[in-house]
């Protein structure tokens, strides 16, 4: 059997016959078959995903595991061993911790680590970020066009709209910068939804009926 | 002499770091009580809630892209809470991220509204469990909340649950709140909950460039996170964390627009204006080739 009838035809196929009980479902015939039908396809997409997740998180540290196998004695490796070890040892912690509890992710215990420990990494995650936008905004954002010092306008006034003490003194700009909100960036906003919906439906019309060649077609070729 | 461009070639990315730190620690520790003006979409947020009837149930779609989140909006959802607590409004949290149940607990914990305004799980909230399916999950509890809603958080049936009694669909409710931390939530909000039942007034509580195009018709009130958040605790006088980080916020966002600036004018005095603009530019903002006649 070719590799593209499983690894693309099948998978395809599938999509297309759920995508389309959906469809029914929802817009033409609301029944209860179809919509306990819709319930249990959710559910099994659910478990699926987190199926995905756990493999995708496990093949992660496999590799990573192979790239420090090979690296050798550095000062990098042992960077990558010790966050590695973090990984490992916070996904066996939260796991026992989930299986044990009788409420699984609803316990006590459970919701103090990951609040203490998960929410500050992340949010020491997103502060060290800032520097480096403020650095790119710096170095990086210079006015060298039309486009250009149009975007850098829009992003100085919305700015100072953002900023309280400048509204106070200068409440004028509220008006213009809801404005600049509402009208243009919502008209950009919208074209690009329209333009990547209508594109997204003429490329999976031209998968199902192969003629659009994906990442799958370049990998069995 | 020490041009601009000069300085600027100094501030390296350790020093702006440091500069950032000392702008946002300062007002931290020294407050300095800059001014904070209420603007219209935070006014129309409040009068929606203030429009109801004590008793009455507001549904409160929860998400969050990820725990990280929580420093930023939990002020935000603390003081809508305990808003919601003081006016005696009963309230649904429709958790449909994973990380939004504990997250709520954690609200309703550390905003301390059981203790203040006696708020009882099961009677005055509920926390629903995840609700997967991002917009799907959004239409399937619109238009079924039972069905939608098998047991809460803590896996109490909803048929046991008092306040989930006589919830049939989002109709009703008396009020929608929606938050967000994934920008693309806002359009499902707008589309499966204010689109549908446009008889359940709908507030936001995110970035107004996300629903900017859906206020004030369908969706009648916005918090504009942090900015809006602040301006909500000065409107319902509940202080919290949002109005003591402003100076700050406020601190940061004009130093971000004069390095900006001083960025811009120190390129376009070096390299940038004689080969992209043209002399002529140059010559009438900052008049560079008379000096160098002056020098001659």
């Amino acid at each position: 059997m070719s590799k593209s009838i499983y690894q693309r035809q099948i998978p395809l196929f599938l999509i297309a016959v759920i995508a389309g009980v959906f469809i029914v479902e929802y817009f033409l015939i609301p029944i209860d078959p179809l919509k306990a039908l819709k319930d249990e396809l959710l559910a099994w997409g659910v478990n699926m995903s987190a199926v995905a997740i756990i493999f995708g998180q496990v093949m992660l540290l496999i590799w990573h595991g192979r790239v420090l196998s090979r690296a050798g004695e550095r000062k990098e490796t042992r960077r990558r061993l010790f966050e590695s070890g973090v990984f490992v040892g916070g996904f066996i912690a939260f796991g026992l911790l989930a299986l044990s509890d009788p409420k699984t992710i609803s316990g006590d215990l459970f919701t103090a680590l990951y609040l203490a420990f998960v929410m500050k990494f992340s949010q020491g995650i997103g502060s060290c970020g800032w520097p480096a936008q403020v650095n790119a905004v710096f170095r990086m954002f210079k006015v060298t066009s039309l486009e250009t010092l149009t975007i850098a306008t829009v992003y100085i006034v919305t700015w100072l709209r953002y900023l309280t003490a400048f509204t106070a003194f200068v409440p004028g700009i509220v008006p213009v910068v809801d404005w600049i909100i509402a009208v243009p960036h919502a008209a950009a906003q919208r074209a690009g939804l329209i333009g990547s919906a209508v594109g997204a439906i003429i490329i999976g019309i031209r998968a199902l009926v192969g003629k659009e060649p994906g990442l799958m077609e370049y990998e069995v070729t | 002499m020490l041009t601009l461009d000069d300085v600027i070639k100094k501030i390296t990315y350790k020093r702006l770091a440091t500069i950032i730190l000392i702008v946002t620690c300062i007002p931290i520790i020294f407050p300095i009580g800059l001014p904070i003006p209420v603007s219209s979409q935070t006014t129309d947020f409040r009068k929606e809630i203030d429009a109801l009837p004590q008793g009455s149930v507001v549904a409160f779609g929860f998400q969050m892209s990820n725990i990280g989140q929580i420093p930023q909006y939990g002020p935000g959802y603390q003081v809508i809470t305990k808003y919601l607590a003081s006016r005696k409004l009963k309230v649904v949290y429709v958790c449909v991220s994973d990380v939004s149940p504990l997250t709520v607990e954690d609200v309703i914990k550390s905003s301390g509204v059981e203790a203040a305004y006696g708020w009882k799980r099961g009677e005055d909230y509920v926390i629903t469990s995840y609700i997967a399916g991002e917009e799907t999950a959004l239409a399937s509890f619109a238009s079924d909340v039972q069905g939608t809603v098998a047991a809460d958080y803590y896996g109490t049936p909803a048929s046991q649950i008092p306040l989930m009694r006589g919830l049939k669909t989002l109709a009703d409710f008396q009020l929608a709140i929606a938050s967000y931390g994934t920008f693309t939530f806002a359009d499902m909000f707008a589309r499966q909950w204010a689109g549908k039942y446009p008889s359940v007034p709908l507030i936001v509580f995110g970035m107004f460039g996300t629903v900017a195009a859906y206020y004030p018709s369908q969706v009648r009130g916005v918090l504009d996170l942090d900015r809006g958040g602040a301006e909500f605790e000065v409107l319902t006088r509940l202080p919290g964390a949002y109005s003591s980080r402003m100076d700050a916020r406020n601190l940061f966002g004009f130093t971000l627009v004069i390095l900006m600036l001083a960025g811009n004018i120190a390129y376009h005095q070096t390299v940038g204006m004689r080969r992209r603009v043209g002399a002529g530019f140059e010559r009438a903002f900052f008049g560079r080739e008379e000096k160098e006649a002056e020098k001659q």
